[in-house]
């Protein structure tokens, strides 16, 4: 069994030790490794004031959807919990947007946001007549949370399932018991289910943050990582350096300094998790 | 060893994993969920109400997308919203034209046969990392760790571990791609199922005789079934909707998948919008169609899940 | 990146377009003897396969070509199709890890640098100086250097001329009291504007402009005013001169038309944009020159049959000559580590011919390969069927603005075009110190 486990942890962290190797030294698409250059990658990135923007973008972006993501998918997963009606069709429904490729997303966002007859300029003009139209993905900050938009769209069903098969795996027992003492409603609520599912949320908001740092394929279809650098998150400054410039080294130390970012982010959520679990 | 599993098995507190996940699968979950949410009349209606508008959030982007594949270029220019008289045009040009149902094909197959594979790998060293107390939790972790970063530099190093495989460009080196780059988040994921599975279990098959690779196939997998298809469902879903290593890994209609086909399409000079949104939807048809089957036996899986 | 249809329409014509093809092919042979063959005279390579990489806008030229080839030579083409931006890194990829599917490939000329100094590419000097056959006197002269050469070396072959012309809509123009298209960046604002004044409330506007962020889209909204204006990227020697007071005047003329063009430009892609002007809703539109031959044709959805015009790009500043400007543009190349030189060698040779290009520029359905030789440019056929995109081609006659090709030059393609599209975004200050900005970054790549 050892030599399986073994094995698997090496042909899994080649790539790794790729990225590593080639962070350090000076390596194009079809040279890596040509020779040793120390930190002088990683300098340059970070003297790169957009690199580091980008960073700091991600950072922004993934805490935003994730909180979003989350909050929206708990409350979906207590209100189907607790609807009467909403059966298995309606969960099946919930759950498509989860299924659906991400190229596929972008491209359903971005004719949503389209300026001339997408959904929100029709709409919007509907409603009021003869305005200009609206451009979501050209404005800065609209370009920026429309891509959010569509990453909390395709996201938060994940979190209701998680939460959903949460709440139907608390111990009935308890709930019934505690129901049977009085407690009731909110109150219920608050003090036998909330603890029960508190676990499941926060790695439920780990997974959600690391799907959001990691997200490619929609700044890919929906922007390019315009307008300006409004969108551009730091797998798309990897993409571009990596697979647009040919420059592995640099694309490698992002990526090594992402690894940093996302680390720090999520050590304290890890934590949190691990506290909640061991409860 | 029929017998100790059985015995064993019986011993288990009701609220473990696996009882849990037979209980609430053959149980409709919502009587559970009634037994807390039923009754309280002010509230239910808040949560119905609720139901019904992130129905609305999910749906409404898609149905949007139905529309505009049923538009016709100028239609879809003039702002119209539904589509009349809807324009079939674009469904057979997706279709007939683009190679698409091949892609459809591969994509399938390499989803599954990647999801197969990954679960194959992850089981083993799932159930020594848990069984040996090899690292515990930390070793867990650390195996997901390259799955906390965008894999996108990777795609160097693996283009040249399929070259020595001898396998460029063709579905099978995908496959085994996408079986190599899931293992970790499989392995992390039944990691959890495998530690609340009693010891007792394999402990006594082995005192039965049982060699460890004889107690994995015929006591710890069949005690894992649900949990393996919640995870075999989310493995092949990430599959089926992967691009990046698709469109670098593949060449040509052989091997090509959806995502990539359509990103091909997105390229064109003239973007027939019409055109690509039949063609997302002849797309996502096989992951909705097996969709009702994935929530069944998702939420069952993951009742019983490490993350509960 | 030059075709004009989606590839739906040209694989379900592909039955009918493949007998002509045919036919064609051996009238070709009858008559042409051995006018394209190289030095190896005429060599027979049936039963033999050669997979050449191509973008997906050359899709239905490949079709052509593989048909045609293996009528004259008997070898067998196999086209694999990428998208746009990943033509280069999938050749270098595929070289680097010793798979060498790749034989030959058409590249962006810009990459030609990073893909020779990776290893991916075959110095090509030796064979093209030895082989009067290929006759390179013939290729148009501004294209030649750009297309071919990185330091003093040959690494390529014009396969695709691709400069953008302007477009306009003259029923547009003439409700607005516009009755000839504008002949410098001024006038052209000037009625930008106008017109998007008077009818954006009915959805048209002035201009379409390429705006998202990606060298061959934003990139070449650029470097089409900076053709205008007079300026270069980099001089005779290489050292970029991306600050001049001609490249601000260009980067100001982008800024300026931004507020007046299709709502805004920053994710117009080519989709978009060209949508926008085969519905009528633009007044102007830059573009590679086959798309007129898609706006005449209804069945496409074209709504501007009969409608429109094309005419030089504008000038500005003291430059009065109207210069092209090669924004795109694709070269054949051969794999480093390819065991089939030979065959893609004589590959190469007959699809920059200009007989071949000739045929690529009539054929139909359109292929929307633009002219890379003289002889085809001035082809009777393409002068007769269609005058003014000829006309509009002329302008490579007299020089062209061309992109750096050495190597980090798609870097430096990269770097101006994320600095643009922050200064059209509003982040990056003056076009001034924009262009500063690239200035230093691009002797640091380019120096």
């Amino acid at each position: 069994m050892a030599p399986a486990v073994l094995s698997l942890v090496v042909l899994g962290g080649y790539p790794l030790v790729f990225i590593a190797l080639a962070a350090f030294t000076e390596s194009s698409l079809g040279r890596p490794f040509q020779e040793f250059v120390g930190a002088a990658t990683f300098e340059s990135v970070l003297a790169d004031g957009d690199a580091t923007a980008s960073l700091l973008r991600g950072v922004v972006y993934a805490l935003l959807v994730a909180v979003v993501s989350v909050a929206l998918g708990v409350a979906t997963a207590v209100a189907l919990w607790r609807s009467v009606r909403a059966g298995a069709v309606v969960r099946t429904l919930l759950l498509l947007p989860m299924i659906t490729p991400p190229v596929v997303v972008g491209v359903l966002w971005k004719l949503v946001f389209t300026p001339s007859g997408g959904l929100v300029d029709t709409v919007l003009g509907a409603v009021i007549p003869g305005g200009a139209t609206f451009s979501v993905l050209s404005h800065p900050v609209f370009a920026f949370l429309g891509v959010a938009l569509a990453d909390v769209w395709e996201w938060t069903p994940l979190i209701v399932l998680l939460v959903f098969a949460a709440l139907i795996g608390q111990d009935a027992a308890i709930t019934e018991a505690a129901s049977l003492d009085g407690a009731h409603g909110f109150r219920l609520f608050r003090s036998i289910t909330l603890p029960a599912i508190a676990g499941t949320v926060a790695a439920a908001f780990l997974i959600r943050l690391v799907l959001a740092f990691k997200v490619f394929d929609l700044v890919y279809v929906m922007t390019s990582g315009g307008p300006g650098q409004a969108t551009t998150l730091p797998a798309y400054v990897i993409w571009q350096a990596a697979l647009q410039q040919f420059d592995v080294g640099r694309a490698a130390a992002v990526t090594l300094l992402l690894a940093v970012v996302v680390t720090l982010v999520t050590l304290p959520v890890v934590a949190v998790t691990r506290r909640l679990h061991n409860d | 060893m029929t017998d100790a599993f059985s015995r064993h098995l019986a011993a288990t507190p009701p609220n473990t994993a696996f009882e849990r996940t037979s209980g609430s699968t053959t149980v409709p979950p919502r009587s559970k969920a009634g037994s807390g949410g039923r009754g309280r009349g002010g509230r239910s209606v808040a949560a119905e109400v609720w139901v019904v508008l992130s129905l609305l959030a999910a749906l409404v982007p898609l149905g949007y997308l139905v529309s505009v594949s049923l538009m016709s270029q100028g239609q879809i220019s003039a702002g119209s919203l539904v589509p009349l008289p809807p324009d079939w045009g674009n469904w057979s040009a997706a279709l007939t034209e683009t190679g698409l149902p091949r892609a459809v094909l591969n994509s399938i197959v390499a989803a599954l046969g990647g999801a197969l594979l990954t679960l194959a790998f992850a089981l083993p060293a799932a159930w020594a990392m848990a069984r040996h107390r090899t690292g515990g939790r930390s070793l867990a972790g650390l195996v997901l760790s390259p799955w906390l970063l965008p894999p996108i530099v990777a795609i160097v190093p693996l283009f040249s571990l399929l070259r020595v495989l001898g396998l460029n460009n063709t579905l099978v080196g995908l496959t085994l791609v996408y079986a190599l780059t899931n293992t970790a988040v499989a392995i992390w994921l039944l990691e959890g199922f495998v530690r609340r599975l009693p010891v007792e279990v394999d402990e006594a098959a082995q005192l039965d005789g049982a060699g460890e690779w004889r107690v994995l196939v015929s006591v710890v997998t069949p005690l894992l079934t649900p949990a393996l298809i919640a995870v075999g469902v989310i493995v092949a879903v990430l599959n089926y909707n992967e691009f990046l290593f698709a469109t670098f890994l593949t060449q040509g209609p052989d091997a090509q998948t959806v995502p990539v086909i359509l990103s091909l399409m997105l390229g064109e000079r003239v973007q027939d919008f019409g055109t690509i949104a039949a063609a997302s939807l002849v797309g996502v048809v096989p992951v909705y169609a097996a969709a009702v089957f994935l929530q069944h036996r998702l939420v069952g899986g993951l009742t019983a899940g490490s993350l509960t | 990146m030059t075709s004009t249809r989606s590839p739906f329409g040209r694989r379900a014509s592909g039955v009918a377009f493949v007998a002509g093809a045919a036919a064609v092919a051996m009238t070709l042979s009858a008559c042409a003897g051995g006018a394209a063959s190289g030095s190896n005279a005429d060599g027979d390579f049936s039963g033999e396969e050669l997979t050449v990489l191509l973008i997906s806008s050359h899709e239905g030229a490949s079709e052509w070509l593989s048909t045609e080839f293996e009528e004259k030579t008997g070898a067998t083409i196999n086209p694999v199709i990428v998208p746009y931006d990943e033509i280069g890194s999938k050749l270098a990829l595929d070289q680097q890890s010793g798979a060498n599917t790749i034989d030959v490939a058409a590249p962006w000329y810009v990459s030609l640098g990073d893909l020779a100094a990776d290893g991916a590419i075959q110095d090509l000097t030796e064979w093209v100086d030895g082989n009067d056959a290929l006759d390179v006197d013939d290729f148009i002269p501004s294209l030649w250097k750009p297309y071919s050469q990185v330091d003093g070396k040959t690494y390529g072959l014009p396969f695709d001329g691709d400069t953008h012309v302007l477009f306009y809509n003259r029923e547009i123009l003439a409700r607005n009291g516009f009755d000839a298209p504008p002949a410098t960046w001024d006038e052209y604002l000037e009625q930008t504007k106008t017109i998007t004044e008077n009818e954006s409330a009915d959805g048209v506007y002035g201009a379409a402009i390429f705006g998202q962020k990606s060298p061959l889209i934003l990139g070449a909204s650029f470097a089409n005013r900076l053709a205008g204006f007079g300026g270069e990227f980099v001089d005779e020697s290489g050292e970029p001169t991306i600050n001049t007071p001609e490249a601000v005047a260009a980067a100001q003329a982008l800024v300026d038309v931004n507020d007046y063009a299709l709502p805004t430009p920053a994710e117009t892609d080519f989709g978009a944009g060209n949508s926008a002007w085969f519905a009528g809703k633009v007044g102007f539109i830059e573009n590679w020159t086959d798309l007129g031959v898609r706006s005449q044709d209804p069945e496409s959805g074209s709504e501007v049959v009969d409608q429109w015009g094309v005419t030089f790009l504008p000038t500005g500043g003291g430059n009065t000559a109207s210069r092209a400007s090669l924004v795109a543009g694709f070269s054949w190349v051969i794999a480093a580590n390819t065991q089939k030189t030979e065959l893609a060698q004589e590959f190469i040779e007959w699809a920059s011919s200009s007989e071949v290009n000739a045929k690529l520029l009539t054929e139909l359905p359109p292929t929307g390969i633009d002219p890379n030789r003289l002889s085809s440019l001035e082809d009777e056929t393409y002068g007769t069927e269609f005058p003014e995109i000829q006309e509009a081609n002329r302008a490579t006659l007299d020089g062209a603005l061309a992109w750096p090709t050495g190597e980090n030059a798609t870097e430096a393609a990269q770097v101006l075009t994320d600095e643009l599209a922050k200064l059209l975004a509003g982040e990056g200050g003056t076009a001034q110190e924009t262009l500063d900005r690239v200035q230093a970054e691009w002797e640091d790549l380019l120096g």
